[in-house]
């Protein structure tokens, strides 16, 4: 009988859990190059309870969108920017830039996109044109190449929420089938009829969960006055 | 711990901020040289405080999504359309340099142009009397002046050929992000940005275009759909807002 209170605190708990990645997902419906987080419940070995709730990026393409920006980017097809924050190696699809201190081509977070070779991207401008295949001109003059990544495996990518991802270096190779499209980002993939649905089915879920505790609690109560009564 | 609740109070936030920057952006659709601000969304994650708890669950331990925030930036590079007026007194620059101005405390402003007049010291000054940081002192016999796209600044008297009194330049901020906007037009560089100072036609700054006024550049029906979009976006995060009391609502009632 025991189980039944774990099972139900367990079921409380992971739609509590389930419901923090929907709001997520719905907070970042505006958020370009968003990928939007599926949670999942796993069973585990020697556990019985449904605590064991796990998350997984939906990769799929969001749809493109014109801005006009020269440095806003989409990347169309899989792969993503290399970015540095500080010592740490990112990656991300959220390809709005712009030309930051030092003529560095930061993120609005303030990280730095990287060249396909390695090293941050300086630009002295923000109206270069950029090409299909990351090159950077300056006019006539290539001033860098901005890097597409994708992960050679996809259980190497660990996402941080919905738009950061990090990966160790040798995980990730170049894109080959990615094209960047400049003056447009991609749209977040969320769509919200999924997770208005989600949010429902969340609520109902722990709707049982409770009542599970409430019978185990009924259960309990005429127990103890079955036996309770008899002495 | 609730975290739906605040993660869901963090985008209504956002979408609130996105709203007041349409809000700006629509009623400046009539006003002189206005650039309009975009709306940034990204995603905020929250490192978590002891890192050696680590949730599994919540996928790398470390951090965890919080929501969204939103920030503005300026679309200096978008141009508004330039409108002839023919009056000589105004200019409108054709690129994205800024002019200099003297601003009342003795700081210098950045100003996209607009309307110019002598001032009562004789100096060209903008509409609203601020004097352009080039001190052109105009001729009190002056008929008329003539600025070129170069920035050169002549007056005419009399009959006499138009004679040579001075140059505006440009300056070009290489961080736009690095401006604050001042009411009447004008922006402000932030302490340590870099300025870069130019002749007009040079560095990509642009050309001054005199008799012309710069439109807005903002575009009212992109910004009705963004409207929308925000609007259909913060009705979401308030449902998310009412599950989650709703979650609460059923922990709080176990206990009968």
């Amino acid at each position: 009988m025991q189980g039944l209170i774990e099972s139900a605190s367990g079921i409380l708990s992971a739609s509590e859990r389930r419901l923090e990645t929907v709001s997520n997902n719905v907070s970042n419906i505006s958020t370009p190059g968003f990928k939007r987080q599926i949670s999942f419940e796993e069973v585990l070995s020697g556990r019985e309870s449904a605590d064991a709730l796990r998350h997984r990026s939906d990769l799929a393409q969001g749809q493109l969108s014109r801005t006009g920006n020269p440095l806003d980017l989409a990347i169309s097809g899989p792969g993503f920017f290399r970015l540095r924050s500080g010592d740490e190696i990112l990656y991300s699809r959220q390809g709005q830039f712009r030309v930051g201190a030092e003529g560095a081509v930061v993120n609005s977070s303030g990280q730095i996109l990287q060249q396909a070779g390695g090293g941050d991207l300086v630009l002295e401008r923000a109206a270069v044109e950029i090409l299909e295949d990351g090159t950077v001109l300056d006019g006539e003059r290539p001033v860098g190449r901005i890097g597409v990544y994708v992960a050679g495996d996809p259980a190497a990518l660990r996402p941080l929420g919905g738009s950061t991802f990090a990966a160790s270096e040798d995980a990730m190779e170049d894109a080959p089938a990615a094209a960047l499209r400049q003056g447009m980002v991609e749209a977040s993939n969320v769509v919200l009829g999924d997770e208005m649905v989600t949010m429902m089915a969340t609520v109902r879920q722990a709707e049982g969960g409770a009542r599970l505790v409430q019978v185990y609690d009924d259960l309990l109560g005429r127990a103890i006055s079955t036996f309770g009564g008899n002495r | 711990m609730n975290g739906a609740f605040h993660i869901a109070a963090i985008g209504l936030e956002a979408q609130q901020r996105a709203l007041d920057t349409i809000a700006n952006n629509i009623s400046n659709v009539n006003t002189p040289a206005f650039k309009r601000s975009g709306v940034r969304f990204s995603e905020m994650l929250a490192t978590r405080a002891d890192p050696a708890v680590v949730r599994s669950d919540l996928g790398d331990g470390a951090v965890s999504p919080a929501g969204v925030t939103a920030d503005t930036l300026f679309m200096l590079e978008e141009a508004g359309k330039l409108e002839a007026t023919g009056r000589p007194y105004d200019l409108a620059i054709d690129g994205q340099g800024f002019i200099e101005v003297m601003g009342a405390a003795g700081e210098t402003l950045l100003w996209r142009g607009g309307g110019l007049k002598v001032g009562e010291d004789g100096l060209l000054a903008t509409a609203k009397g601020l004097p352009l940081k080039a001190a052109i002192t105009v001729p009190d016999d002056a008929t008329t002046i003539e600025i070129g796209a170069d920035g050169v600044v002549r007056a005419k008297v009399g009959e006499a050929e138009p004679v040579e009194i001075g140059q505006i330049m440009l300056v070009k901020a290489d961080d736009g992000a690095a401006l604050q906007r001042r009411d009447g037009g004008f922006y402000r560089a932030e302490e340590g940005a870099r300025l870069l100072d130019a002749q007009p036609g040079e560095d990509g700054v642009g050309l001054l275009v005199q008799g012309s006024i710069e439109g807005s550049n903002v575009e009212l029906t992109a910004e009705m759909v963004q409207l929308m979009m925000v609007q259909r976006s913060y009705a979401a995060n308030a449902q998310i807002v009412q599950a989650a009391d709703q979650l609460m609502g059923l922990a709080n009632s176990l206990k009968r």
